[in-house]
């Protein structure tokens, strides 16, 4: 058996931290030979000897024959493993003492250590998973949350690269009678070749929106929800934060202005990653300081996924309505009526006036009454519509979105052509240029650069 | 058997049909001392199936050929019966020229040209043997004992090596129309170790024009003025006459379907190829299931003659089966078969030994050109035959090869096709087959090739000077419809009726865009100069169609980095286990000179390209660790 690559790579494969089993990876041409100087089962086997894919029992040993730990172990041959070479994996006690140790023994035997995503870049490169999926490792490799990586096993299985072939096949389906309306141009074909560009452009680039839309819920996926909460000085934006996150993260004062700057912490409910940002009170200020910490808030809002409009309730003069009217009108808006147990000069009634699409919520942020319906709420905004349908395939990696967006705009402009009266041979530049952009997605075009480009994504420093 | 020595040449042609013709032509104007035999004189350049030059797709090859500096075009403008640019109501890529031939006077019109040529020997014989010696080409003999010694051979027997005819029950040893067939050749080239395969196809019937009630077709006429093919031809002063035109029915697509069972060819039509194979009519019925009818074209075979040829009826049944179906037709009721349809037999060469050039990839100046490549078609065969003759001087003079790609000309498509695609059937030149059809145009065949064709030394100065005055009016008329506008107050009624009014000021270029033709413009627009009909047309469909034609041009640029990306000849694939048995083992047969070409090839997937991309890649690391300097962009290697 040869190999594409001379060395042989060796890392820990599991999580880091407590567990009951650690997993250390071998992969390579050496990888049996290692097994056997790193690893004494029952018998002696030769390395050539060691049968596949069969869990043996024995010892992690070290150079000087001491046990290091006790193992399991077993050997995938080429080309039936995980990145298509040999593959050892030695199965020791979890916590990273013992999977160190014996990572260290097998460097000392010869292995290298793996750089991150090394063996999936193996067994990309050896051909075993294409493109989508392997990008999908590296992501569930990155994925914090358990919805996160939810998304990567959906990449994984290959069902966006299902999705997107479909559309391919479909490209050249449509192709095929575009074709065919050359090949035989006396027979008339092109009228019913228009109609059909009209209506598969129509529902691709529909079906393709559908998957850009679910992009959005994908990346606050992955990402986590970028979370606003802003208001006018002392409203209580920091009390807020505390409330979620239960720590006195952000310092709560008495007097107006005391969080200069914005501040950011991760939540997670229910799997879901929301990176809370509190920032300065919005209001005109002279001090320098505080004014920086004023043009982030505005920045902030500008970037944020989900805004959270923080309003004491007690004072009439915090709900600017000139504020109100300058926020962005495109993001989902919560606004809420802090501290309720105090006397009640803004009312949600005149809320609703004003910023008839928000959500308003009234919280006492400092006794932690309606805490569990702002959660509640957060969670429901960040999710949008997907919540409703779990099982729905999340596009989130950026790359794919970028691609998929261009392939939609190639046809929702090929859709304008054909419907101002272009010949249709012409289409068929459309369809070529949109099949070639989604096989970027999956990799069936083979472009040096997109493959580079991933390369470099995969191992960093090499 | 015992041979003399007759004579001694740089090339031998095998064969003067329209591959062997221009092959011998391009070599003798190219300065190679060239010989060309066939077994009979009176077949070169014989149209043996349809009497008609060009056509969709087809259209396209002549024009390029021609843009080279070929003899095809030429011939047809000289002696064709009628001229008609097909589907202007089509898209540019898909216009395409059509020429009804006069096959006798185009057959001496060839035989004259080749007479003419002052470097080229004509010669009646059947070749028996290609001789190697010391590993290189020797020699040709002939059935008669005669030995021509050479450096160089193009085979370009067409049809004939092994023919037998069928029609119904009747086989026949025997060549296209009753002529001989070439019985010896075969096993010389066996014995070569050239893998040869057996190719069928088929000509219609000829029907008696006594018997065909023209009153019930609709009659064809040519384009007035008609359009030449040649770059070189400005006028053609010809009195063209009709063809005309029927149409199936129901009834003949049931009898059709009846006996599909019947149909030799249908069996391939079952495993699938999309839209690219033969278009008979039995073909048709399949693919178009919903047409009730699909057009059938009377042409005559020679000016003045009783014999009908039928386009769209071409078809591989049996002749009862024809006959039926032809009784069906209107005009056609009581038609009588004046020349029965046969089938025809032959050995052809699996074209993927060729490289490139169509030179035999283990045998250095052993050319093969047109239907023993496995093709079908004039066009095809021209256009191979000029690539061969063309790199078997150039090649003999130690100069560069003349390899055209697919961006290039549909002759690059042509050709790497047929070296890449282990093909199941004859290949025809179809629109399709050109991914960069947009740019691939008729219209421009001079603008793409007849540089080439003057660096090569076939295309003449005069040639070129005429391509350089197209290129400079296009310019000129570009720069001024960009500059100039509508006298609005003059507008005709015929353009205020498509939407224009006399108050707006209109820019002379948009109105092109906007599909108004430039001398339809200038007549508004006087500051326009007066250019030639074939700038015009330029300037009108750069204006009308930048948008695709810019993009079209950025996918040829991506093309072509895979096709710059160099696979050594030395690259052993069977060492590569990350790549799938089938790849293996096609990747080496074929030997893929790039990249691109390792893509193209049936049963290389898109995962054996990247693996093939990365094994380059380090294979490149390696050799530059060694001090070997490698080309970044192509891979290529030089050694130090």
């Amino acid at each position: 058996m040869k190999f594409l690559f001379d060395d042989t790579i060796a890392g820990i494969a599991t999580a880091p931290g407590e567990g009951g089993v650690a997993i250390v990876r071998v992969s390579g041409r050496d990888a049996a030979s290692l097994l056997c100087s790193a690893f004494r089962g029952k018998k002696n086997i030769a390395p050539e000897n060691i049968p596949t894919r069969l869990m043996r029992y024995g010892h992690i040993i070290g150079a000087d024959g001491e046990v290091i730990d006790e193992a399991m172990a077993v050997l995938f041959r080429a080309p039936y493993s995980y990145t298509r070479e040999d593959v050892a994996e030695l199965h020791v006690h979890g916590g990273s003492f013992c999977a160190q140790k014996t990572l260290a023994r097998l460097v000392e035997l010869g292995a290298r250590i793996a750089q991150p995503g090394e063996f999936t870049r193996r067994a990309f490169e050896n051909g075993r998973i294409d493109l989508s999926q392997a990008e999908a490792v590296m992501d569930a490799i990155r994925a914090d949350g358990e919805l996160a990586s939810r998304a990567a096993q959906d990449q994984l299985s290959g069902s966006l690269r299902r999705e997107i072939e479909d559309f391919q096949s479909r490209l050249t389906m449509l192709l095929a009678k575009i074709d065919a309306a050359a090949d035989y141009p006396d027979e008339d074909l092109d009228e019913e070749t228009r109609v059909s560009c009209v209506e598969e452009f129509r529902r691709l680039s529909d079906r393709m929106q559908v998957l850009l839309r679910s992009a959005k819920d994908a990346r606050h996926i992955r990402d986590g929800v970028a979370t606003a909460i802003f208001g006018a000085p002392n409203a209580g934006k920091s009390s807020v934060l505390n409330l979620l996150l239960g720590s006195d993260r952000a310092i709560v004062t008495p007097i107006a202005g005391t969080t200069r700057d914005t501040l950011e912490e991760r939540l997670v409910l229910r799997g879901l990653v929301f990176r809370l940002i509190d920032t300065a009170g919005i209001r005109d200020t002279e001090d320098t300081v505080e004014a920086i910490g004023v043009d982030r808030a505005k920045n902030t809002i500008e970037q944020a996924d989900i805004l959270v409009f923080v309003i004491d309730s007690a004072n009439q003069a915090d709900f600017d309505p000139q504020v109100a009217a300058s926020l962005p009108t495109d993001k989902p808006l919560l606004v809420l009526l802090n501290k309720s147990d105090l006397t009640t000069e803004v009312s949600s009634s005149q809320i609703e006036t004003l910023l008839p699409r928000a959500k308003v919520l009234s919280i006492c942020a400092r006794t932690g009454e309606g805490g569990d319906a702002l959660r509640d709420a957060l969670y429901e905004m960040a999710l949008g519509e997907t919540s409703q349908s779990s099982s729905q395939l999340l596009l989130g990696n950026m790359r794919h979105v970028q691609l998929l967006k261009e392939a939609c705009s190639i046809l929702q402009r090929g859709l304008d052509a054909a419907m101002s009266g272009i010949p249709v041979d012409l289409l068929g530049v459309d369809v070529q240029q949109a099949w070639q952009v989604l096989g970027q997605i999956t990799g069936n075009t083979c472009e040096e650069d997109v493959i580079d480009a991933i390369f470099a994504n995969f191992c960093v420093g090499k | 058997m015992d041979f003399y020595v007759a004579g001694s040449y740089d090339v031998v042609v095998i064969g003067l049909g329209h591959a062997g013709v221009e092959a011998a032509l391009a070599s003798a104007r190219l300065g190679a001392k060239t010989l060309a035999m066939c077994i009979q004189l009176e077949s070169i350049a014989l149209m043996a199936c349809n009497p008609a030059i060009g056509g969709t797709a087809k259209g396209h090859l002549v024009r390029e050929v021609d843009a080279l500096g070929g003899e095809m075009g030429k011939a047809a403008d000289a002696t064709c019966s009628q001229f008609r640019m097909l589907h202007t109501g089509k898209g540019p890529a898909v216009h395409s020229l059509r020429g009804q031939a006069d096959k006798k006077e185009y057959q001496s019109y060839m035989r004259s040209v080749l007479e003419k040529e002052e470097n080229l020997d004509l010669l009646q014989a059947e070749a028996r043997d290609i001789l190697m010696r010391d590993g290189k080409l020797y020699a040709v003999t002939t059935t008669t004992g005669a030995l021509y010694e050479t450096k160089s051979v193009i085979v370009a027997t067409g049809v004939y090596l092994k023919a037998r005819t069928i029609t119904g029950e009747l086989v026949k040893e025997s060549g296209p129309s009753g002529l001989f067939p070439a019985s010896h050749l075969s096993a010389s080239l066996i014995e070569l170790g050239i893998p040869l395969m057996r190719f069928k196809t088929g000509t219609p019937p000829r029907l008696d024009a006594r018997s065909i009630d023209f009153s019930k077709t609709v009659v064809q006429d040519g384009d007035v003025p008609p359009v030449p093919f040649s770059f070189m031809t400005d006028e053609i002063d010809v009195e063209q006459i009709p063809c005309h035109l029927t149409n199936t029915n129901e009834r003949t697509h049931q009898i059709l379907r009846d006996n599909m069972h019947r149909s030799p060819l249908y069996s391939g039509i079952i495993e699938g190829t999309g839209t690219r194979y033969c278009p008979s009519i039995e073909d048709k019925v399949v693919k178009f299931p919903a047409r009730d009818r699909h057009p059938i074209f009377l042409e005559p075979e020679v000016r003045g003659g009783l014999e009908i040829y039928v386009q769209g009826m071409s078809s591989s049944m049996p002749e009862q089966v024809q006959f039926d179906a032809l009784h069906t037709i209107e005009g056609l009721e009581n038609c009588r078969i004046m020349r029965t349809a046969y089938a025809i037999e032959y050995d052809c060469i699996r074209a993927e030994i060729l490289d490139h050039t169509l030179c035999c990839k283990d045998i250095k100046g052993l050319y093969f050109a047109g239907q023993v490549n496995g093709t079908s078609g004039y066009e095809e065969a021209a256009a191979q035959g000029l690539i061969a003759g063309i790199n078997a001087a150039l090649a003999l003079q130690g100069k560069e090869p003349l390899i055209l790609d697919r961006a290039d000309a549909y002759i690059g498509v042509l050709i790497d096709d047929l070296v890449t695609k282990q093909t199941p059937e004859p290949y025809r030149m179809m629109t399709s087959r050109a991914e960069y059809r947009l740019f691939l145009r008729q219209d421009n065949a001079d603008m793409r090739l007849t540089r080439k064709g003057h660096a090569v030394g076939l295309a003449s100065d005069e040639r070129l000077a005429r391509l350089e005055e197209k290129e400079r009016q296009l310019a000129i008329a570009l720069e001024a419809l960009a500059r100039h506008r509508l006298r609005s107050n003059e507008l005709p009624q015929q353009m205020i009726d498509r939407g224009l009014n006399r108050d707006t000021s209109y820019l002379a270029s948009e109105r092109v865009t906007r599909g108004f033709s430039y001398e339809e413009v200038r007549a508004v627009c006087p500051e326009l100069p007066e250019i030639i009909p074939s700038a015009r047309e330029q300037a009108e469909i750069h204006l009308r169609y930048d948008g695709y034609i810019s993009r079209q041009m950025s996918q040829i640029e991506q093309f072509r980095r895979l096709e710059e990306m160099a696979l050594p000849a030395d690259f052993d694939y069977n060492a590569l286990d990350s790549l799938r048995l089938e790849a293996r083992q096609k990747l080496s047969a074929i030997r893929p000179l790039s990249l691109g070409q390792a893509s193209r090839i049936s049963g290389v997937s898109p995962a054996d390209i990247q693996v093939l991309m990365i094994a380059l890649k380090q294979r490149r690391m390696r050799l530059q660790a060694q001090g070997t300097k490698v080309d970044p962009m192509t891979g290529v290697e030089h050694a130090e």
